[in-house]
């Protein structure tokens, strides 16, 4: 399984440096947080000097309702950049297939221009149901962009924007007959790129809860066992929860933005200060600040990871590592679980996931035992849901765990 | 329903066009014989048409208007479908047709020297090799696909409608669409929902099954198929169990795998097999060319 670094603001050397490290198999960027001469600029260079390195630019369609607020956030999406195909859009002219159809034209023939490896086609969010005139929408884009990638006469693969509020796939039934439906297209593309939304990017537990979780994964395991490439944006620590399941990729940046996808990231700014960085322990399954890292490391020498970027977080800073090299700790240990639990089937990958959450359960007793408090984004919330997730999409999947 | 199967001499008399007809089987609406035309052994059908008593009565007047609909739907199917894993009509076109006072339609299909898996299976003996299995799931497949471009779907594959034949040019052939349906058509079932319930689709349990069903339908009555006839148990029904126990095993029974009646064969072959009797359509691999490469007869 793969993992692509979600590009944002600030991006600097990340990518660069995370590509050197190997920890990184390609990159998604976000034309909202770079101009068109240096994505064009980016893309070539990387191509040129690392042909085998994916380089994917997510369109972000889906930001078009949120173009006419005053108050939006588009960066160099809503300048002259990419006005080729992104303008302000309202649902009604959506309604139309033919809207549909010359959206998708601009913004392939957009991509084709530039050095990216694949083309994804762009699509809206459906914000609140699957049976929906969003979802109607997003369907369109589905069905027609293969024909209109096919006018390009392109070998590059086509994947087609899913993007679903996490509210909208609390529906079960409505879940089952979407995927029915875009499981059987006539002209289908290569596969998907698929995108959760949160509320707020800060609040983990829309995204970390039972349902969603399974939902999303059921998703990926759909689309696989029906041939298509699935890659996961802002996937982040769920990367290889969905790769168990048979997901193609997944993607993670270095701020909390970019590790949880929301249309927050286009709206009114709210402030806040910058968060304190933290460390991705494999075996705990979360994050942890660098000074319970710190606190903990040399009694509980399991929560380290014994990766190359350990050396990130050195005892004689009190593992404090430097605020821009946070995210390659990040990306080496979600591609080193990815290896750890992504095995030859399905069946197998959950059994593996199963037991590392048993593993993180002991561990965070064991700390607890001694009376250390971890930080409340530090604890073990995050277990019990992801357990949940995992028997439900087992059953959602028709799959027995047990014998 | 019920009707007499008309002696052949009778039959004879009434369908001049075909001679030396003797009777084949009964069931269901639907009787069969052999005859020959002035080129051919054939396989006349006679289909039954409920009589109306009283044409005030709805009832009556529907379900006869739906029987000779079916057939007739049946029939335009048929002479549609070019590849060789489908039956094929005979000389013999739809024609109503009065014997011994009941009302049949009948029509003529090619003759199959064969048996259908139904009979093999109820014969015992030897389970089927891997070559033979994946044959069939080869020439099944294709069938689909045949009825997929055509916007059909069988709705009926089943053992009893898959004829072994000795021809390796066509090995297996894929019998009746009395229930197919086709996307988008009007529905002509008025009465209950058309199915054999061991062998049916769990999506078809839905009231709105004709708004969503295609063709991996089929792919799970295939699955159903392959299943019974390389394990010689069926995956999911009991024996002479009460239909509605039958059909909640459809909806909510996962069945064992495959392997574990036939460890013998390849886990690729069983894993697809296994996989098509997913609930979910959506669970059922849909690219036909890659169901092929997996569990088809070698090119």
């Amino acid at each position: 399984m793969k993992l692509f670094a979600q590009h944002g603001a600030q991006c600097g050397q990340k990518i660069d440096e995370g590509i050197d490290r190997k920890i990184i198999d390609g990159v998604v960027y976000s034309p909202r947080d770079i101009s068109y001469k240096n994505l064009a600029t980016e893309l070539k260079k990387l191509k040129d000097s690392q042909p085998e390195i994916e380089r994917l630019i997510d369109p972000q369609f889906y930001a078009c309702f949120a173009a006419t607020g005053a108050e939006s956030r588009l960066g160099f999406l809503g300048k002259d950049d990419y006005i080729d195909y992104f303008k302000p859009r309202t649902r009604r002219e959506l309604e139309r297939e033919a809207s549909v159809i010359e959206v998708l034209r601009d913004s392939l023939c957009f991509q084709k221009k530039l050095e990216v490896s694949a083309h994804i086609a762009p699509n809206i969010l459906i914000p609140r149901s699957l049976d929906s005139i969003e979802a109607v929408i997003a369907k369109n884009f589905i069905r027609n962009a293969s024909e209109e990638h096919a006018k390009l006469k392109t070998k590059r693969r086509l994947l087609v924007t899913l993007a679903i509020a996490r509210d909208a796939l609390i529906d079960k039934q409505e879940l089952t007959e979407f995927l029915n439906e875009i499981t059987v297209l006539d002209n289908p593309p290569t596969g998907f790129y698929l995108l959760i939304g949160a509320t707020s990017s800060e609040v983990r537990g829309e995204i970390c809860n039972a349902d969603t979780l399974s939902a999303w994964m059921l998703l990926n395991h759909a689309l696989k066992i029906n041939g298509f490439e699935t890659v996961n944006g802002y996937s982040d620590i769920f990367t290889p929860l969905l790769g168990a399941t048979g997901a193609d990729a997944g993607c993670t940046g270095w701020f909390s933005n970019l590790r949880t996808f929301s249309m927050g990231r286009f709206g009114p700014s709210n402030g806040g200060r910058l968060p304190i960085p933290r460390y991705l322990s494999k075996r705990l399954l979360n994050r942890i600040t660098f000074s319970e890292l710190d606190a903990l490391r040399t009694r509980f020498p399991q929560v380290l990871n014994e990766l190359n970027t350990d050396e990130l977080y050195d005892t004689n800073a009190g593992s404090e590592p430097k605020r821009n090299q946070e995210v390659f700790q990040s990306w080496e240990a979600i591609k080193n679980l990815n290896g750890e639990f992504v095995k030859g089937n399905v069946r197998d990958s959950l059994i593996a996931l199963s037991g590392a959450l048993d593993k993180a359960g002991e561990t965070y007793s064991a700390i607890s035992r001694v009376g250390y408090a971890l930080d409340t984004k530090s604890g073990d919330d995050h277990l019990a849901p992801i357990s949940e997730a995992v028997r439900l999409f087992a059953c959602a999947a028709e799959i027995k765990l047990t014998a | 329903m019920s009707f007499t199967s008309p002696q052949p001499a009778a039959v004879a008399r009434a369908i001049p066009e075909l001679g030396n007809v003797a009777f084949i089987q009964k069931g269901g609406f639907k009787a069969v014989y052999s005859g020959t035309s002035t080129t051919a052994k054939e396989a006349l059908k006679l289909v039954y048409i409920p009589p109306v008593s009283n044409p005030e009565i709805e009832e009556e007047v529907l379900l006869q208007q739906e029987v000779k609909s079916r057939v007739m739907r049946e029939i335009n199917i048929l002479s549609t479908l070019k590849c060789p894993e489908v039956v094929k009509l005979g000389s013999l076109p739809p024609k109503e047709v009065r014997i011994d006072g009941q009302d049949f339609i009948a029509y003529s299909e090619e003759f199959l020297e064969g048996k259908t898996l139904w009979d093999i299976l109820r014969e015992g003996g030897k389970k089927p090799t891997e070559a033979e299995l994946r044959t069939l799931f080869t020439s099944l497949i294709n069938a689909i696909e045949e009825m997929r471009k055509k916007k059909t779907v069988h709705r009926d594959i089943k053992p009893p409608n898959v004829m072994k034949l000795a021809n390796p040019k066509r090995p297996f052939i894929l019998l009746d669409l009395g229930i197919a349906f086709v996307i988008g058509e009007t529905a002509l079932t008025n009465a209950g929902f058309p199915r054999t319930n061991r062998y049916m689709a769990p999506e078809m349990i839905q009231p709105n099954f004709r708004e969503s069903l295609d063709y991996r339908s089929d792919l799970y009555t295939t699955a159903l198929t392959i299943y019974e006839y390389g394990a010689q148990r069926h995956p999911i029904a009991g024996n002479l169990e009460d239909s509605m126990v039958t059909i909640s095993r459809a909806v909510h029974e996962i069945p064992a795998p495959l392997y574990k009646h036939r460890p013998d064969l390849p886990t690729n072959f069983c894993d697809t097999i296994d996989q098509l009797l997913k609930k979910k359509p959506s669970l059922r691999p849909a690219n036909l060319k890659a169901l092929l490469a997996k569990a088809g007869s070698p090119p």
